[in-house]
């Protein structure tokens, strides 16, 4: 069982949506995959048909002592979700202090799930360093995915170095007609981390389109050019998998 | 995704080595970097930024230099 996070280099570039859509292409691909929400907005529920009033998740159900797997959903034999529930701000706060307490929390919970799936994809909130143990030097994922737009926000917070460095840099959003996006996808591209380089995933309106049906792009428009560049990105996860 | 193929141009020039027998040859595409350094000159914050990561790799390189140069001083004679 590999863990894999996208990890936004900032907030709002649209990396839920991106991790639903890459849930269900490796799913496609025959692999067994279990999506975590470890943020607190609860957002990656949404783009699987989810009730929005769905109040329930882990971070629910360790506020109330229950336990955290029963909260998961299966969305499709072999693709299930575990939400990350509705909480207060004090709660988020009582979770994030148990989160620093213990930060081998989720490697340990993933360690019971090892025999039960192929993959684990975790969704991240932007702060929080308890919830974002995964991207810690200790506990980073196996697979561990830069994403960015191509944008001069972004250029100013890569030039920063995110820490510990990626397996890729993924760049959502890339419009060719753009002359800055252009020049910034030709700049990334000459400053290759260990020789790899960046992997696109054009503008495309069908994205926010499938979060407003509440469905995963691979199922609202699977011929959509965000789609198809999801399944090779789900394929190059299949290939990264044998390295590490 | 362009990416998950080689470059053709970096792909002759990957030939062209093997055929020379030479994998060491140095290559630089010159239009390459100039069109890079256009699209860097055309945006001031990306200017800036190249410049500051410039000093920062070169002021790497300085500090690299002197703790192996501090490590080989310690060595016995």
């Amino acid at each position: 069982m590999k863990q894999l996070v996208l990890r936004g280099v900032r907030g709002g570039i649209g990396a839920t949506s991106l991790l639903a859509g890459l849930g269900l292409a490796l799913h496609d691909q025959g692999e067994r995959v279990l999506l975590v929400d470890l943020s607190p907005d609860n957002m990656l529920r949404l783009h699987f048909s989810v009730d929005v009033a769905h109040a329930s998740g882990w971070a629910r159900a360790q506020l109330d002592a229950a336990p955290w797997h029963e909260a998961a959903l299966e969305l499709l034999p072999g693709l299930h979700l575990l939400p990350y529930g509705q909480l207060r701000d004090a709660e988020v706060s009582q979770i994030e202090g148990h989160l620093c307490a213990d930060s081998n929390c989720w490697a340990q919970r993933c360690e019971l799930l090892a025999h039960d799936y192929d993959w684990v994809l975790f969704d991240l909130p932007q702060r929080l360093p308890g919830h974002r143990s995964a991207v810690s030097e200790a506990n980073r994922a196996d697979v561990l995915i830069d994403l960015a737009t191509p944008d001069p926000g972004c250029h100013v917070l890569l030039q920063q170095r995110p820490r510990p460095d990626a397996d890729l840099l993924l760049i959502n959003r890339f419009n060719p007609a753009s002359q800055l996006q252009r020049d910034l996808l030709m700049l990334w591209r000459s400053q290759p981390k260990g020789n790899r380089q960046p992997q696109l995933i054009h503008e495309d309106e069908a994205l926010p389109e499938a979060l407003a049906h509440k469905l995963p792009i691979g199922h609202y428009a699977p011929k959509s050019q965000a789609a198809s560049d999801l399944r090779s990105l789900a394929l190059w996860c299949l290939a990264q998998r044998a390295k590490c | 995704m362009e990416s998950l193929t080689l470059p053709l141009q970096q792909d002759d020039v990957d030939n062209l080595k093997r055929h020379l027998g030479m994998p060491k040859l140095g290559y630089q595409d010159i239009s390459a970097a100039l069109e890079l350094d256009k699209a860097v000159q055309r945006w001031p914050l990306l200017s800036e930024l190249s410049v500051v990561a410039h000093l920062n790799s070169a002021l790497e390189c300085v500090s690299h230099e002197n703790s192996s140069a501090a490590v080989a001083s310690r060595r016995p004679a």
